[in-house]
């Protein structure tokens, strides 16, 4: 297994780090010059630092992320916790030939993949205990819309939850879920019209 | 214009900027069309709807906390992971030179089994190492 051999780790840096992962309402969007930026830091072997900016530019993001595949806060916290670990211990094999956004992006989505397959193997429940919902549509016009989106097949949710979460950002949700732009707008498209079928 | 370019427009809105032109058609077309604009509505009531309920979700304040504990941990893990290599060679060390010692006569023998027991050993405590990490992942 690989993993960083810097053993000089401080308490300063831990402290860098602390301040790095304190969270806010909604981080700013990581800029290209952050990327060069934590490029050039694993170049010269400065894994603490690269870490740091990591966490500055993307632990929401990959929050984000994990809620749209995951559907649970709790867990995808968790799981985010799990990523940017797997990152710290990943980053001395980081080759400069992804993006560095690309790169965490992949090992995230690994990540919650891993956590669904585990999910869906603890949570097999007897088909006698399936019972048909209730429409999504309630009587005075209220809209369930988690059991509206929950009918739509895996791929369109996931779009969908993040296309809201990121401001409609179609090439930002392309990066995160590995999928061309014009995968995403496909999604998009048939998700909103199935979700207007659904109202109509 | 047709229905069937006007729904299709209107799905593709949120998706990418639609060129003037059609923008045009569209607003020409729904007032004389009532399926269209039944769409249209739908689709702005799946949009204002999904705005207010997919609203970006928070870390927990105490994520920072928790994940800086696990970082601490795992450098500890390293060190861990370091040691048993390093004890390991330096007792193999220690027991070349006192069977060199106590056999000068056969030094280079003692010193060429040594090396090869060594690594054998090494290979052997790498490979338990790893099975023993991967059934804790």
């Amino acid at each position: 297994m690989t993993r960083p051999q810097s053993f000089l780790l401080a308490a300063g840096t831990a402290g860098c780090i602390l301040r790095a992962v304190q969270p806010s309402a909604r981080a700013a969007s990581p800029i290209p010059e952050m990327q060069d930026d934590i490029q050039q830091l694993l170049q010269r072997r400065m894994f603490d630092e690269a870490l740091q900016r990591l966490l500055e530019g993307y632990q929401h993001k990959v929050f984000r992320m994990a809620v749209a595949m995951l559907k649970d806060a709790g867990r995808a916290e968790e799981v985010t916790q799990d990523i940017f670990l797997k990152v710290w211990r990943a980053l001395p094999s980081y080759d400069g030939r992804a993006r560095v956004s690309t790169w965490l992006y992949a090992i995230a989505r690994n990540a919650c993949l891993s956590a669904i397959r585990a999910e869906s193997y603890r949570r097999t429940e007897p088909l006698e205990k399936v019972t048909e919902p209730a429409s999504p549509v309630r009587p005075g016009g209220d809209v369930d819309w988690d059991r509206l989106l929950a009918k739509l097949p895996e791929a369109q949710r996931q779009v969908v939850t993040l296309y809201y979460f990121e401001d409609r950002d179609v090439k930002d949700v392309a990066e995160r879920l590995g999928l061309a732009v014009g995968t995403v707008k496909s999604h998009l498209f048939r998700a909103r019209q199935a979700l207007a079928g659904m109202l109509e | 214009m047709d229905c069937a370019r006007i729904r299709e427009a209107l799905l593709e809105l949120p998706a990418g900027p639609v060129d003037p032109s059609l923008r045009r058609s569209i607003d020409l077309h729904l007032p004389g069309c009532a399926d269209c604009r039944r769409l249209r509505d739908a689709l702005m009531r799946v949009d204002e709807g999904l705005s207010r309920h997919l609203q970006p979700p928070a870390l927990d304040p105490a994520f920072g906390a928790r994940l800086r504990g696990r970082l601490v941990n795992d450098r500890q893990r390293v060190w861990a992971d370091w040691l048993p290599g390093a004890v390991h060679f330096a007792s193999c060390g220690v027991a070349t030179a006192v069977c060199v010692a106590v056999l000068p006569d056969q030094a280079a023998l003692v010193a060429a089994a040594a090396a090869g027991i060594t690594v054998v050993s090494h290979f052997l405590l790498t490979t338990a190492q790893n099975a023993l990490d991967a059934a804790g992942d």
